[in-house]
């Protein structure tokens, strides 16, 4: 039983085919990591999972998807967004909700929290998984804008994870944040593990190697290597994967 | 930091581009200038009563001055029952071909002479609210004074501000659906990323331009209290102030336009015709400005 199946998966938009036939598979409450140079269609193939590949015009989606108890391409993608949190690139947190709501506003439309105590609890567990409440405790009600960039992307996440998730999809989170920031949301990811499978995408070899238990390497669309990490970063078997290693591409 | 070139173009652009502030300083001016008599001689009295007798120089404006506040109030209502529906299904429901065709029909109705709005008000809105608004909301709630009278013409501040509701509809509709579509993509994205249905998706969005359409409202509301011509061939032209909103009334475009042809034959008719304007204009002015500084504000910090 896996997370996340893909078999054969073909995305194109318009003419200019993206990914071609991508076949994985993501275990259970595992870190998955996907590497791979920029433009290799890392984002887009996270973007499958949750169908905002929807979003962009054109899009077309062949193959077969299976995400969580779904075939992904043949459901309601809203009904399956709710088993589904993602953090994207640049933190987005919501600028008119203060901090409380911008976590809240999640546990509650997918009906997580029922009274005012309940919804006091998640904020603060998700705001701990996310290790920001320490920084936030006592000014739960301000705006995120006064926060910084890191500490915003942490409350996007406590926001992700605020809806309890099933599966957890991050969109390079660190690429905008400074690395003290960085350090603290990998920290956080990887005690994540227990309650959700996190299928994360990254550029950086050295920050897969920190976070993956399984690693799939992407390059111009094509997965050309995946497996546990610990053998594919001491053992890569392609060209491309030890060139990625090595930092040469 | 410019060429030669490029200062003569500019200095010659510079008249013209100032010479519609200058249009908006000189009325302003004039307005208050030529209204300077009737504040004069009657003081602030001159808004404390209702009377238009020219014949004896007996003025007052309270009642044109409240009916305008109240049909432009309606007016907004109005508006803000039917722009927001209609901003989100072009946003959100409506697709290709459609979307452009309704967008377009909005933006023509925007720009529809209001004589149009006017003759159509008259003869077909202002019955139909008579008989299936104010004849039920009189016989049901007729101890809330605002419903007390009972409809006898149908001519109204009531009928006014529904017909000029309707007129702003598509101005409102059009701020609101830009600052709607001006939401960046990324806040649509992390309504999807914590499992949002549309329907939340679309409650969260709309929270988010909050700002931006309560500014679109005032914006409305400034445009509702200059509108003349429907106006004064809905509202029933009566110098009557009362608390019943189906009762005929006046605003004061309405009166200026009913009124300005023969005042020059009194003393003191014109000047104070002015200044009904000169209250109108101050409130238009001062209700634009926060609308449009609004906007730029939740744009400087939302969009960018």
């Amino acid at each position: 039983m896996f997370a996340v199946e893909m078999n054969n998966v073909s995305v194109y938009i318009g003419d200019r085919q993206i990914l071609k036939e991508v076949t994985l598979r993501t275990p259970y409450n595992t870190v998955f990591v996907i590497m791979g140079p920029s433009g290799s269609g890392k984002t887009t193939l996270l973007r499958v999972i949750n169908r905002l590949i929807d979003l962009v015009e054109g899009a077309r989606v062949e193959g077969f998807v299976k995400v969580l108890n779904f075939d992904a391409l043949h459901s309601d993608p809203y009904e399956l967004r709710k088993y589904i949190g993602m953090v994207f690139q640049v933190p987005n947190p919501f600028p008119h909700l203060t901090i409380y709501e911008n976590v809240a506003v999640a546990a509650k439309i997918n009906g997580v929290a029922k009274s005012k105590r309940e919804l006091d609890e998640v904020v603060k567990w998700a705001l701990e998984k996310a290790m920001l409440w320490d920084e936030v405790k006592d000014r739960l009600y301000d705006h995120p804008h006064k926060l910084s960039g890191g500490q915003r992307q942490r409350l996007c996440l406590a926001r992700a994870l605020a809806m309890k998730p099933r599966l957890l999809l991050l969109d390079e989170p660190t690429a905008n944040i400074d690395p003290v920031n960085a350090r603290k949301l990998e920290e956080a990811i990887v005690s994540l593990k227990d309650e959700v499978t996190v299928v994360m995408v990254t550029h950086s070899p050295h920050q897969a190697a920190r976070v993956a238990d399984y690693v799939a390497v992407l390059y111009d669309g094509r997965v050309v290597e995946q497996g546990p990490a610990q053998q594919l970063f001491l053992r890569p078997s392609t060209e491309i994967a030890q060139k990625l290693l090595r930092g040469e591409i | 930091m410019f060429s030669k070139r490029d200062k003569l173009f500019f200095l010659s652009l510079l008249p013209l581009s100032i010479s519609l502030l200058a249009v908006l300083v000189v009325s302003v001016t004039t307005i208050a200038l030529r209204s300077l008599d009737a504040l004069q001689h009657f003081g602030l009295a001159l808004f404390a009563s209702s009377i238009w007798n020219p014949e004896r120089e007996v003025y007052g404006l309270l009642a044109p001055v409240i009916g305008s506040l109240t049909t432009s109030a309606i007016a907004l209502l109005t508006a803000l029952i039917l722009s927001i529906p209609l901003a989100i299904t072009i946003a959100e429901y409506l697709q290709g071909a459609l979307k452009s065709v309704v967008s377009s029909i909005v933006e023509l109705m925007g720009g529809m002479p209001t004589i149009v709005y006017a003759v159509w008000a008259s003869q077909y809105l202002v019955p139909f609210l008579k008989q299936f608004a104010m004849e039920p909301l009189h016989s049901a709630l007729p101890f809330i004074p605002l419903f007390s009278c009972k409809p006898v013409t149908g001519f109204s501040v009531f009928a006014a501000g529904v017909a000029i509701g309707i007129s702003i509809v598509p101005y409102v509709t059009t701020l609101i659906l830009e600052a709607y579509q001006s939401i960046p993509v990324m806040y649509r994205e992390a309504c999807y990323g914590i499992g949002a249905t549309r329907y939340e998706s679309i409650k969260i969005l709309l929270s988010l331009a909050r700002p931006a359409i309560i500014a679109a409202l005032v914006l409305g509301f400034a445009r509702a209290l200059g509108e003349t011509t429907i106006a004064v061939t809905t509202v029933g032209n009566s110098m009557y102030l009362s608390s019943c909103l189906f009762a005929p009334g006046y605003t004061v475009s309405a009166l200026i336009a009913s009124q300005f042809a023969n005042a020059y034959l009194y003393q003191y008719a014109e000047t104070v015709l002015y200044s009904s304007i000169l209250v109108v204009v101050l409130i238009a002015i001062a209700l634009s400005f926060y609308g449009s500084t609004t906007i730029v504000r939740w744009r400087l910090r939302v969009v960018v």
